[in-house]
């Protein structure tokens, strides 16, 4: 699934041998089950700097962004994303 | 020439000689250790630098961090987050493909022995990963209930996968040292002690992970160093024809040590004084170590063996020279023995004096 998110979020990705299919996989698996649909629910906006820039997001996890957030978007994507790139990759 | 001086100095010569053989033999009873020579080591010039140089192809292949790159890509690949990679990757990745097993999570959640949700970046460590668990989370237990004995398979496959990744699989029986937090919920005393560690070194808890992965597990890259040095060690043995089994335990011993205390100065420099520890190799520093004892005594025992046995043959020797000794008649000292030989020739030349005369 093409998504467009910061190109200055996918350098750092890059500058950090990280991969983010694999980042939101894992944050997605750690989050608590129990609260983080509250938590999203009063988030509004992430703003990033940089150009938007189109990456590809491989169909398992856009599939369970789907199915843990019951939607799918580019500003959806890009804030896990964001999340996600602050944990050490395991 | 002067038959008698000649005969006399022989026999000077002779009693030096038997008082020098007298004080020998008294001094057996307190012999000095420090005038035994020591035995030379079995290793030689050779054996030292190359042993040292193996070590250090070890350790420059278990901390390089482009192959861990390599390797952690194949673990992306076999977690079905990533098709990029090279044809050997993608070939490794799809053979350790180990999307949705239960030893990661059950359900969409990483949880720990307990069934609570479990921190994140230690999820190997609380849920699913030690084959020595006899618990509801022995990897071999949740895969045969996932998919039978295929699943017996996958488990292996999971856990050869994940010895790839940056963290690696902790180590077996890590499992038992969970505990209890004041929270009540369950933890690990590995955790707490990279965290303790990370306090140490950088004064906050951020790089408890970091040091957790460098000590507490076993990654597929400390085993090809390991391995590098034990395949390095044995075309080594090869081409200098060496079979000794002691030489070639020493010289294991020295290259592995040498890795492993490489390993842990790398770790040391790059992760604020805390060291590396390389597992497998610590594992194969120990083995060679009981080996060389083992051989070292083996040794030991045979010469003791030969010893016995040439105090007994020694004894029978003694026992032989005191049985004839009965029959030889002894002198006091050398005149007397030349007086008899004296007497005896006088009593030959008057039996023939007489026979002459006669």
């Amino acid at each position: 699934m093409e998504i467009k998110v910061s190109e200055e979020l996918i350098i750092i990705y890059k500058k950090n041998n990280k991969n983010w299919n694999y980042a939101i996989d894992f944050l997605l698996n750690s989050i608590d089950p129990f609260c983080y649909k509250d938590t999203f629910k009063i988030f509004k906006e992430l703003e990033l700097e940089g150009e938007k820039i189109n990456i590809e997001i491989i169909t398992n996890v856009a599939e369970r962004i789907k199915k843990d957030f019951d939607y799918i978007d580019s500003e959806l994507v890009e804030t896990l994303m964001w999340i996600a790139l602050m944990f050490p990759e395991v | 020439m002067n038959y008698n001086e000649e005969y006399s100095k022989s026999i000077e010569e002779l009693e030096k000689m038997l008082e020098k053989s007298s004080l020998e033999i008294e001094g057996w009873d307190n012999l000095d250790e420090e005038t035994i020579d020591s035995i030379a080591s079995n290793l030689d010039g050779f054996d030292y630098c190359f042993s040292i140089a193996f070590g250090l192809v070890g350790a420059f292949i278990s901390t390089n961090k482009e192959l861990e790159e390599y390797l952690n890509e194949i673990h992306k690949i076999a977690s079905e987050a990533s098709n990029e990679g090279d044809f050997l990757q993608r070939f490794l990745g799809k053979l350790l493909n180990h999307k949705g097993d239960n030893i990661d999570q059950i359900g969409n959640s990483f949880i720990n022995r307990n069934g609570e949700s479990a921190y994140g970046l230690f999820h190997r460590l609380l849920w699913g990963h030690d084959p020595l668990s006899f618990g509801a989370d022995n990897p071999f237990s949740l895969m045969f209930k996932q998919k039978g004995l295929k699943g017996i398979v996958q488990a292996l496959r999971h856990l050869l996968a994940d010895t790839m990744s940056h963290q690696g699989l902790p180590f077996p029986g890590s499992s038992y040292l969970d505990y209890t937090k004041g929270d009540g919920k369950i933890s690990n005393y590995l955790i707490k002690i990279s965290q303790k560690l990370s306090l140490n070194s950088y004064g906050d808890k951020r790089h408890s992970e970091e040091i957790y992965s460098n000590i507490f597990t076993i990654k597929m890259q400390d085993v090809m160093g390991g391995g590098a040095i034990t395949a390095l060690n044995t075309l080594y043995f090869k081409i200098r024809g060496i079979d000794d089994d002691t030489r070639k335990t020493q010289f294991r011993l020295i290259a592995y040590s040498v890795g492993l205390m490489s390993d842990a100065i790398v770790g040391a420099v790059r992760q604020g004084g805390v060291p590396y520890f390389n597992i497998h190799l610590f594992a194969l520093v120990c083995k060679n170590f009981v080996q060389l004892y083992y051989y070292s005594n083996k040794e030991t025992n045979k010469l003791k063996q030969k010893t016995i046995l040439l105090i007994k043959e020694d004894d029978e020797i003694e026992r032989q020279v005191l049985e004839t000794d009965k029959f030889i008649r002894c002198y006091e000292t050398t005149e007397e023995y030349i007086n008899e030989i004296e007497r005896g020739q006088k009593n030959v030349d008057d039996l023939i004096d007489f026979f002459e005369e006669g």
